[in-house]
């Protein structure tokens, strides 16, 4: 097929922000995580882990707690004090209701998901009904000196455990009163005696309260009569988060040291009654804190500081011990966040609160296959666009050309011209940017750099014409036939300018002002259009089916596709669970397609055959060890190269030409703060 | 030099908080104004009420209890600045005046009582602030020439001062009265105070005659005073001197007064008033009085004192008696007046200093001296009967009442009982049965000395049910109700004496034995080896291993020798006897076990984690046996009983001086076999620990390496030759050796391995921070 110049680009300095806490759905199988910068992140677990829907972080708004609630409803709390809920369809914050007790620590949604349990700085614990439309307060539960730092409902909902420092307090729901008052230190002699910080708290509906502190210890207590019942010290460094499954029979720990361990309620002996907590799983997938875990039934899900997201299922609740019992860990968001302007060679990293744009080397040798080649011109950091204001980008884009950048945040819409003269570079803000419905979710720009595509709620998309030398119009709104309350999040335009493909957020891929593609129950990960041949290229979370060719002018999906479906596609393929993130075409020749998720880079040959499920899928290093007849009988579609990992985007600038950006974990950990010291070897 | 000028205060106080805190602060600001400033605040806290009190130095009104005519502005007139006598209207007229603003924010919320302990702290911060202020000018002309130098000087001076104060609170200075109050104690009011002359000090502690109601008092060594209830002045009192230095008077109930003179000489007041400028004869030479005591023996006086003689080489410390009879005749009391040399004490090496003693009977006498020791000493055949260490220090002070000791050392009054046998030389040379002169028997906290009622309550009871020929079961019932119900700060204390009772029985009477509440008691961790020192040695003659164990694990203070009784008793008992009793296997049980199909049970056994369990747990138990019959160097030496035992020991801390006190014990008796068998046990430990990656040993009280180093050291320095000698012993030295050996090994080579997995990371790290690169990739 041939040889690729690949620009590996590792300059963009994306540091991912610690996970704060979550929230998992079990009905709808999501899981709600908070990250420290204050981003709300969805996953979809029954749609491959997928990442539906994010809600970009704001400087002064920190996520303490996060529940769902009255079905689909998040909400989130804060050290701002208030009470705030996501809508989760226009991807902002709804409205914010304040807690009037000082910073928030802790939130908890009783078990019908009705009300809600603040837990204060000034140590009130607070109850609001969830009533259509927002929270209302109903009342003040007895309030102790010392701040809330973990609450956690009784089954029945008629009590509340609420953990501070140095003690648990049991409270009476309905009277309000203090039912129990727990010591957490009772029993350390006076003189070992420091600050005990109660960082996690669960109570089961046997009346056991379990609760996790800062001297690492995982603690059962009898409500009723404030004893102890079992500790177990699990580690030197605090214990910080804590979660139950819904049977009750298995808890989840998280350390600071970044382990997290299993806990289950065993017989004591087989067959007995008595049964006991017993420490059974160690798990080290971390570096740093574990702030947040969370039980499901089939998994153990676990959130630090060092942003990773690992998701470990339980072996003995997986059915079949193939690929679902494999541990995922997620580092980088399944969102794009590197536009590429393949003409000027540029690429614009979008960071939470800035923009970067640079300027790709060159190189004017040529070598074989694994060579690096010596640089005649270094990369190049052009620009760099702070965003003012606490609010965090939303999306960003460079128009082909590299003339025009344009981002959004929350609340503003920005469009810059970008002039290079030379080596000098120039940026002027374009003026009378039109006022739109914010915030935008995706901007997309004509491939010739006239017309930029503004995602926005509702399913509509705003096309606003880009005027040399330096200006812009609003030109139309399109929206979709049927109407819906979600918004769009992808985007993709036609190479010749009259076909835009949009999908939003309920996964209908829409064409607009001509046809819907038929829906399929599963998010969309990525779309493109095929410059020549004008058929759209849709893949899915779900690997089963994956993907999709459909032609626009014949409103039907191609036979190629069609052969993909009936034939299927290769074990390990349909394997993967790591979304598609992007989709590139080769101008020069029709057949080629790329492919790329975080593990792998994949060019897609629709001339070549299918692998069945006999052949080897990942075979470029046996074929080029193969002579040129025997090649012929092993080359299949799917040519993929996992050499560059972790992957954030690829895309093809010319013909042979490739960059890839990726983001090491080396690299990220080397930005974290250092983690809690462990001893080694005995020094 | 200071420019100091006083005037008014202004006391602001405001109040209410949201805190729920008690909190006292004043601020304070000085200006040149007669109080003229109502803003002077009005950058603090705005918002909060504030009341105005102004505060006049000169005509306030102060408690009786605090007022000196010298202190009184009224009166007062400064000899260097020529300020003074503040007269009525002084603010007016006065030049230069100052005023000190005062900014008092209480805080106190207590519901309900806020308001009133608010109220009372301002007037009691009123009250300080003014008769501070007042002394402040009245004692101008002490600090009206100093440079601020000298003030810190002063300052700095006067907090040493208060802190040795603080600290000595019960020995007060006998020196350094100047003016002597008499007090009544019911109200604290002086009923009187006299004060003697500027420049004259009073050198022995005022006593009052009983007998005429006169009060007798010294100064400057020579001046006898002598004055009733009526006089006020004491310059106008009647007056002697004498011919030598007085050391003290002593006045007894019903008796004439005595004066002891430095020399020895004693007179009663009488006889001294008769002819004030007799000779004293010196009975003493070149000794100096350190402490006397008088008391009525009978009809007579006694009067005891105690000398000290500094020589080069010793301290002597001889205690003499005089005996002074009740006779009119004063020519025959010259002739009965007979003092003998009772006593010699010799102490070698520092000064006797803060020493006391008392006198118990006829023939003993009890001896508090500044080695920190307490003595008993016959004085007719100058033997020591019985002495206590006092490691804390002593201050000094011994009562005695009614067959005990009350003296204070440390923090600590200690009572201690004792009895006094008939005086006879058997007793004296110690070789009478059952004389037993010294026991402790309790053992109080200071601070909790107010809570007296409980100690007391639960000491009768105690004894009630002591006493009651009740069966041990019923007394443990009762005690174990007894203790339920206090829970208080002075729980301790009282646990100590309960348990020191118990143990005199368990002495007395073989068969009484509350093991099952010891063992309880030992575990609520609120014991020490100090509360009842008895306890252990009970338990290692009844070979109790359980309870030895458990004090071993909960007492911080085991001295060696006690340690190594436990040693001695754990190795040379059978493993037979062992397996009848019960012993806490929980710290071995997770590493003595080498069969693997044991092994998955233990080892979720000690993640469950509870001890009390396990001890019931039979099967484990006859697990460990199966194992112990495998004797191999790979092995356990030991039962897992006696493993757990030994165990228990090594957690000990060793410091130092501890580990030179056990050695000697080792070099002195300790067998050879069981040290060989005791170092094999270390040995096991020791690979035990290095198994694993963080060298500790499961379970919670477990030892460390360095710890077991401590012990095998100790072993080996002790019987290094002798062990070479013997050749079982030498094949574990040698294996020992080899062992250790190939662990310094292993950990150089794990260094080494460190080191180039660094150099190796540092390589990949240079070519990975190349951020960027073009590349050649192949697709086929």
């Amino acid at each position: 097929m041939g040889e690729f110049e690949v620009h590996r680009v590792r300059f963009f300095g994306l540091v991912p922000a610690g996970v704060r806490c979550m929230a998992y759905q079990h009905r709808g199988c999501r899981l709600a995580l908070a990250r420290t910068d204050g981003a709300v992140e969805v996953y979809n677990f029954a749609a491959n882990y997928f990442m539906e829907k994010a809600i970009p972080g704001h400087q002064t708004r920190s996520v303490e707690a996060l529940c769902w609630a009255a079905g689909e409803r998040l909400f989130g709390a804060g050290l701002c004090g208030d009470i705030t809920e996501y809508d989760l369809e226009r991807l902002h914050p709804a409205y914010a209701v304040d807690g009037f007790g000082g910073p928030i620590w802790s939130m908890a949604a009783n078990n019908d998901g009705t009300q809600l349990a603040i837990g204060c700085e000034d140590g009130s614990v607070k109850l609001f009904q969830v009533v259509p439309g927002g929270v209302q307060f109903e009342k003040n539960l007895d309030r102790q000196k010392g701040r809330v730092l973990c609450l956690s409902w009784h089954p029945s909902g008629t009590h509340l455990a609420a953990g501070s420092i140095n003690f648990i307090r049991v409270l009476d729901v309905r009277s309000g009163r203090t039912a129990q008052r727990i010591m957490v230190n009772y029993h350390v002699p006076k003189s070992k005696k420091r600050e005990c910080v109660v960082w996690s708290i669960a109570f089961l509906s046997s009346g056991t309260i379990i609760s996790s502190d800062s001297f690492g210890r995982v603690q059962f207590w009898d409500w009723e009569r404030g004893t102890l019942q079992d500790s177990h010290t699990v580690s030197t460094s605090a214990a910080l988060s804590l979660a139950v499954s819904e049977e009750e029979d298995s808890i989840v720990v998280g350390t600071s040291a970044g382990a997290t361990y299993q806990f289950q309620l065993l017989p004591v002996k087989t067959g007995g009654q008595e049964k006991r907590w017993v420490k059974t799983k160690p798990f080290q997938h971390h570096t740093h804190d574990v702030r947040a875990v969370v039980h499901t039934p089939t998994a153990l899900i676990s959130g630090g500081l060092d942003a990773q997201l690992v998701i470990r299922p339980l072996m003995e609740k997986v059915q079949k011990k193939s690929y679902d019992a494999v541990l995922r860990k997620f580092t980088l968001p399944h969102r794009r966040l590197v536009s590429c302007a393949r003409k000027a060679r540029l690429l614009l990293f979008q960071f939470s609160q800035h923009l970067e744009l640079w300027r790709l080397g060159s190189t004017n040798k040529t070598g074989k296959d694994g060579e690096v080649l010596p640089l005649s011109r270094m990369p190049e950091h052009l620009l760099q666009l702070k965003s003012k204001g606490p609010e965090h980008i939303y999306c960003s884009c460079v128009s082909p050309c590299g003339s025009w950048i344009a981002y959004s945040t929350a609340s503003r819409f920005h469009l810059y011209r970008v002039q290079h003269e030379g080596d000098n570079i120039s940026i002027k803000k374009v003026p009378g940017v039109p006022k739109l419905l914010l915030p935008a979710y995706q901007l997309q720009c004509a491939s010739d750099s006239g017309r930029l595509f503004i995602a926005s709620d509702r399913g509509s998309v705003h096309v606003v014409q880009l005027l040399e030398p330096g200006g812009c119009k609003h030109l139309h709104t399109l929206r979709p036939p049927a109407g819906t309350r979600e918004a769009v999040y992808l985007l993709a335009s036609s190479a010749d300018g009259n076909w835009l493909a949009a999908v939003s957020g309920d996964w209908e891929a829409g064409l607009c002002h001509h046809c819907t593609v038929p829906t399929y129950s599963c998010a969309v990960t990525a779309l493109a259009i095929h410059p020549a041949t004008n058929n759209l290229f849709i893949s899915y979370s779900d690997q089963q089916v994956g993907l999709f060719e459909f032609s626009i002018p014949e409103k039907q999906y191609t036979a190629w596709s069609r052969s993909v479906q009936n034939s299927g596609l290769h074990r390990l393929w349909l394997e993967r669970d790591s979304p598609i993130t992007h989709i590139a075409f080769n101008p020069k020749n029709t057949s080629q397609i790329l492919l790329h998720d975080v593990y792998m880079l994949c060019v897609l040959d629709k001339s070549l055959p299918l692998p069945d499920n006999n052949a080897l899928l990942v075979n470029q290093s046996t074929l080029k060890q193969l002579s040129e007849p025997a090649r012929h009988r092993q080359l299949h579609a799917f040519k993929i190269c996992k050499k560059f990992q972790p992957l954030l985007f690829a895309d093809l600038l010319d013909e042979r030409c490739l960059v890839t950006v990726e983001r090491p974990a080396a690299d990220i950990n080397a930005e974290l703060p250092p983690p809690v010291q462990q001893k080694k070897f005995g020094t | 030099m200071l420019q100091r000028r006083l005037g008014i205060i202004i006391l602001i106080q405001s109040q209410c908080s949201f805190l729920p805190k008690f909190s006292i602060h004043i601020e304070t600001k000085y200006e040149d104004n007669k109080g003229s400033n109502d803003s002077i605040f009005d950058n603090e806290a705005k918002d909060l009420e504030r009341e105005v009190c102004f505060i006049d130095i000169a005509s306030d009104e102060i408690p009786e209890r605090y007022y000196k005519e010298s202190e009184d502005p009224k009166y007062f007139k400064s000899q260097k600045t020529g300020r003074g006598q503040l007269k009525e209207g002084w603010r007016e007229t006065h030049q230069p005046i100052m005023c000190s603003y005062k900014l008092v924010t209480v805080k106190f919320e207590v519901w309900g009582l806020q308001t009133r302990v608010e109220q009372f702290v301002h007037k009691v911060v009123r009250d300080i602030l003014l008769i501070g202020h007042r002394q402040a000018f009245a004692w101008v002309d002490e600090w009206y020439d100093m440079t601020m130098d000298d003030v810190r000087e002063y300052e700095k001076n006067m907090h040493e001062k208060t802190n040795i104060k603080v600290c000595n609170q019960h020995s007060s200075t006998v020196d350094e009265i100047e003016s002597h109050a008499k007090a009544r104690v019911s109200d604290q009011k002086p009923l009187g105070c006299w004060s003697v002359k500027h420049g004259q000090i009073i050198t022995c502690p005022v006593v009052c005659n009983f007998e005429t109601h006169e009060y007798i008092a010294v100064h400057d060594n020579k001046v006898l005073r002598i004055w009733k209830d009526k006089d006020v002045n004491l310059d106008k009192v009647f007056k002697a001197t004498l011919s030598a230095e007085v050391y003290r008077v002593h006045s007894l109930p019903h008796a004439e007064p005595l004066v002891l003179f430095r020399g020895g000489g004693v007179r009663t007041l009488d006889v001294l008033l008769e002819a004030p400028q007799q000779e004293i004869e010196d009975v003493i030479s070149d000794e100096v009085i350190k402490w006397s005591e008088a008391f009525l023996e009978g009809q007579q006086p006694v009067l005891i004192f105690v000398t000290e003689k500094v020589s080069l080489t010793n301290v002597y410390d001889s205690i003499y008696k005089v005996l002074i009879p009740l006779q009119q005749n004063s020519e025959e009391e010259e002739q009965t007046l007979s003092k003998s040399l009772l006593l010699n004490l010799s102490i070698s090496g520092s000064v006797l200093k803060g020493t006391s003693f008392v006198v118990l009977d006829k023939d003993h006498v009890a001896v508090l001296g500044s080695l920190a020791c307490l003595t008993i000493w016959n004085t007719k055949f100058q033997t020591l009967q019985a002495s206590k260490e006092l490691p804390l220090g002593t201050s000094g002070q011994l009562w005695c009442y009614g067959e005990k000791f009350f003296f204070t050392h440390g923090k600590v009054l200690t009572v201690v009982i004792y009895k006094c046998e008939t005086s006879s030389l058997a007793a004296a040379v110690g070789k009478l049965k059952d004389s037993q002169t010294s026991d402790l028997c309790s053992f109080l906290n200071w601070n909790t000395l107010q809570d007296e009622e409980l100690l007391v309550s639960c000491q009768s009871q105690q004894s009630a049910a002591l006493k009651s020929e009740s069966t041990m079961t019923v007394i443990e019932d009762e005690l174990r109700q007894l203790l339920s119900k206090v829970q208080r700060p002075d729980f301790q204390a009282a646990i100590g004496s309960v348990i020191s009772a118990l143990i005199n029985r368990c002495k007395t009477d073989p068969a009484f034995y509350p093991r099952n509440f010891l063992i309880q008691m030992i575990q609520k961790r609120e014991l020490s080896y100090s509360l009842c020192p008895d306890l252990m040695a009970v338990a290692l003659e009844k070979k109790d291993v359980h309870l030895l164990q458990i004090c071993l694990q909960r007492f911080p203070d085991i001295p060696e020798e006690i340690t190594y009784a436990c040693l001695k008793v754990f190795l040379s008992i059978s493993d037979e006897y062992l397996e009848r009793t019960d012993v806490d296997l929980e710290s071995v049980i997770s590493y003595i076990d080498i069969e693997p199909n044991n092994k998955e049970v233990k080892t979720e056994v000690v993640e469950n984690g509870f001890s009390t369990e396990l001890e019931e747990d039979g099967c484990d138990v006859t697990g460990m046996k199966e194992i112990h019959m495998m004797d191999s160097v790979e092995f356990c030496p030991v039962g897992p009983q006696k493993a757990a035992l030994l165990l228990s020991l090594c957690v000990i801390a060793l410091c130092r001086a501890k580990l030179l006190g056990l050695k000697c014990f080792f070099l002195q008796t300790f067998s050879l076999f069981f040290s060989q068998l005791f170092l094999r046990y270390l040995h096991y430990l020791y690979v035990k620990c290095s198994e694993r990656i963080n060298t500790t040993l499961p379970g919670v009280l477990s030892p460390t390496v360095s710890q077991i180093m401590d012990w095998m050291c100790l072993l080996l320095d002790a019987h290094f030759t002798v062990m070479v000698m013997l050749p079982e012993a030498k094949r574990l030295l040698s294996s020992m050796h080899k062992f250790v050996r190939a662990q310094v090994r292993f950990y150089s080579e794990l260094n080494k391995i460190e080191g180039s997995l660094q150099e190796l990371q540092r390589i990949k790290c240079q070519t990975d921070t190349q951020a960027y690169s073009i590349e050649v990739l192949e697709l086929i």
